[in-house]
């Protein structure tokens, strides 16, 4: 029996102009409103022990589905099963009362969430403990710092022994000693058999903690499967965005360029890029090249060059850039002191080839160059082409993979 | 309605614990704490004795020859109006006041008007119960059907909470009714016989009385405490109305608070 079932579920938002034309709609019958779609057919299923992430961008929806599934709120469309006793960490102080004491604030969260009295009594304690509030618990909370705001939230949430925690992205509020705290408890719970559906910015943590993700893109789901693959996939989009905007001159999204008509030999000293393509490659579902992390990646490169030029003056410079216009490694033939290879007439090549690829997941692209043997003068460029994927097996962060090791002191 | 009661017992924990806070948190950092509770009513009764009997010595034609009645007929009526007074004020503020419990939490809604009303009936009894000392100790009067006063009680509580609900929901969307109310309560108060005896209204305007709940419901009062009587025949009317009111707010405050909700 899965924990959490979601069926479709979809929220609309109505906006009014002011707020009694709310009213008026209701008492006439006439609509007095602007629709706004928060969320729309999102479906999927957490199994008990299971963690579940949900990620996406700044209104994407994410916190209008948790509250839908803490029950704070209601979907306008589709339907949410849940079994089991809810309990849920919403934004900052979700559902506490700011003028109420943070003792008082427990009987009351532990009240809502169906405890009795003697239940109550005996959970206080380990509450206070947990939060590490110390004093502080007879003070409104409306005093508390957002730390303080979010620790007793959690001691309360936890300590009231929910088959379904809902925890939205509050716990990057406190302290590293309260982190680490709280996953610890979370995976306890986890461990449990209990299920867990958990929103962050941190994609570092929705990838350790959770097996299956879901991406949201305003309000529908962009993609859902195993949580490594969905943040890969959600990351890249990320760095899309945040991409320094480089001059995007010619993008090729095919292996291949179309080789460029060669003019007559006319004396000028020209050369121009006639192909670039990924070699042995396979494709994701997506068409487009992937490699694993550690592949072999190899890359031809052909250049049309007027005879006119001495091939000791052409040369190919390749550099890879990650799709938010980090370049992850560039070099060139001047740099290794090589020459280009004769095909046939006036083309001339060479196969770029990396015997271990180290990129972490991502999503890369090149950017080719034909230069001179000073490298200052350019014959021709692609500023983006070959696109391709990377995955990795593991969860290493960062743009490479170094080789090293661990070793006694 | 009945559903709807049937969903509010399981949060009757909750509730005892959201009325005790706020009864306590009125007279938090006070001096004399709870102690307010009686010592309001019990200086109000001193102060309109004082005035009305011993400064003004009001008599109402026909009454009891005592010149402490009229302070004791005043308060009578007095204090179960102001019980409503008190908690239509509290509902038309409950929904703002509780603004982050009615949207990040899964508490019921209807437990918010609910719980400031239910303040008002701890209040309304100390008050009663100073009151029918008085009358003993300076009437020399015991009434003998003390006993409806609880009836009359949840009438009271009932009609507070049918137009407290509608009160709560109406803030929301009408900014004014919140400036306006205390003007509109205090009008009711005095197109409602309370500092005045009924015998005092013109008869054009007794038509009026007769349809006015309030009317028919603080006479009650004053006929179980003072009178010694059984409540008249309107107010079977005045049960007639809390139960149409009570069922309607109930209704209209559930329509509409998902709406309201999103104001607040």
């Amino acid at each position: 029996m899965s924990a959490v079932i979601a069926k479709q579920l979809g929220k609309v938002y109505q906006r009014y102009q002011r707020p009694v034309d709310s009213l008026k709609e209701w008492v006439l019958r006439r609509k007095y409103h602007e629709e706004f779609w928060a969320l729309q057919e999102v479906s999927f299923h957490c199994e008990p022990g299971e963690v579940f992430g949900v990620v996406g961008d700044n209104g994407a929806g994410k916190s209008t589905l948790l509250k839908i599934l803490a029950g704070t709120l209601k979907p306008t469309h589709g339907e949410l099963i849940v079994n089991g006793r809810v309990s849920a960490i919403l934004e900052l102080g979700s559902g506490f009362h700011p003028e109420y004491t943070g003792l008082e604030n427990i009987k009351l969260g532990c009240a809502m969430l169906g405890l009795n009295e003697q239940q109550t009594l005996a959970k206080i304690p380990e509450i206070i403990d947990f939060s590490e509030l110390g004093d502080f618990i007879k003070q409104p909370v409306k005093s508390y710092s957002s730390g303080m705001f979010v620790r007793l939230a959690f001691a309360v949430v936890t300590s009231v022994d929910p088959d379904v925690l809902v925890v939205d992205e509050a716990l990057s509020v406190g302290d590293q000693h309260f982190q680490k705290k709280s996953m610890d408890r979370m995976m306890a719970f986890k461990d449990q058999g209990k299920s867990l559906l958990f929103c962050s910015h941190s994609l570092y943590h929705v990838k350790e903690l959770c097996e299956r993700a879901i991406w949201l893109d305003k309000g529908i789901v962009r993609m859902q499967g195993k949580s490594s693959e969905v943040i890969d996939f959600y990351n890249d989009h990320v760095r899309q965005q945040n991409r320094v905007s480089v001059a995007v001159s010619s993008t090729v999204s095919s292996a291949t360029i179309k080789p460029v008509p060669v003019s007559e030999d006319n004396g000028s000293l020209t050369a121009h890029l006639t192909e670039a393509s990924l070699l042995d490659v396979n494709f994701d579902t997506h068409g487009r090249p992937l490699y694993r992390t550690g592949e072999r990646f190899a890359l031809k490169v052909l250049a049309s060059v007027q005879a006119s030029l001495a091939i000791d003056d052409v040369h190919i410079g390749i550099i890879i850039k990650r799709n938010d216009g980090v370049q992850c490694f560039g070099v060139s033939t001047v740099l290794d002191d090589k020459v280009l290879f004769h095909i046939s007439g006036r083309e001339f090549g060479v196969v770029y080839e990396i015997p271990h690829l180290t990129l972490l997941s991502g999503v890369y692209s090149l950017e080719i160059w034909l230069i001179d043997a000073t490298s200052a003068h350019v014959y021709d460029s692609i500023q983006s082409c070959c696109e391709f994927r990377v995955s990795q097996p593991g969860t290493e962060v960062g743009v490479t993979y170094f080789e090293h090791s661990w070793l006694a002191p | 309605m009945f559903e709807t009661v049937k969903q509010l017992a399981g949060y009757a924990h909750a509730l005892r614990l959201l009325v005790e806070r706020d009864l306590s948190s009125r007279y938090k950092g006070t001096m004399f704490g709870l102690l307010w509770l009686i010592l309001q009513p019990l200086l109000m009764v001193v102060v309109y004795s004082f005035v009305f009997s011993v400064i003004m010595k009001v008599r109402i034609p026909g009454a009891v020859d005592n010149p402490y009645h009229f302070a004791v007929y005043l308060m009578a009526a007095m204090m179960p109006f102001m019980a409503f007074q008190d908690a239509i004020t509290a509902a038309s503020s409950a929904l703002f006041v509780n603004a982050a419990l009615l949207q990040k939490s899964t508490i019921p809604p209807l437990l918010l008007p609910l719980v400031p009303i239910l303040s008002t009936v701890v209040t309304e009894l100390i008050a009663l119960l100073i009151i029918i000392i008085a009358t003993w100790v300076l009437l020399d009067q015991v009434s003998v059907y003390l006993w409806i006063l609880p009836l009359l009680i949840v009438v009271r509580l009932m009609i507070s909470l049918g137009l407290g609900y509608i009160i709560a929901i109406l803030s929301v969307f009408i900014q004014d009714l919140r400036q306006a109310l205390g003007l509109l309560l205090t009008i009711l108060m005095f197109l409602t016989p309370i500092v005045y005896p009924v015998e005092m209204v013109p008869p054009e305007f007794l038509g009026w009385n007769d349809i006015n709940p309030f009317y028919h419901l603080l006479d009650a009062y004053r006929s179980v405490i003072l009178r010694g009587e059984l409540p008249g025949e309107g107010f079977y009317w005045v049960l007639l109305f809390a139960f149409c009111l009570l069922g309607f707010g109930i209704a209209f405050f559930q329509k509409t608070i998902i709406r309201a909700k999103d104001f607040v």
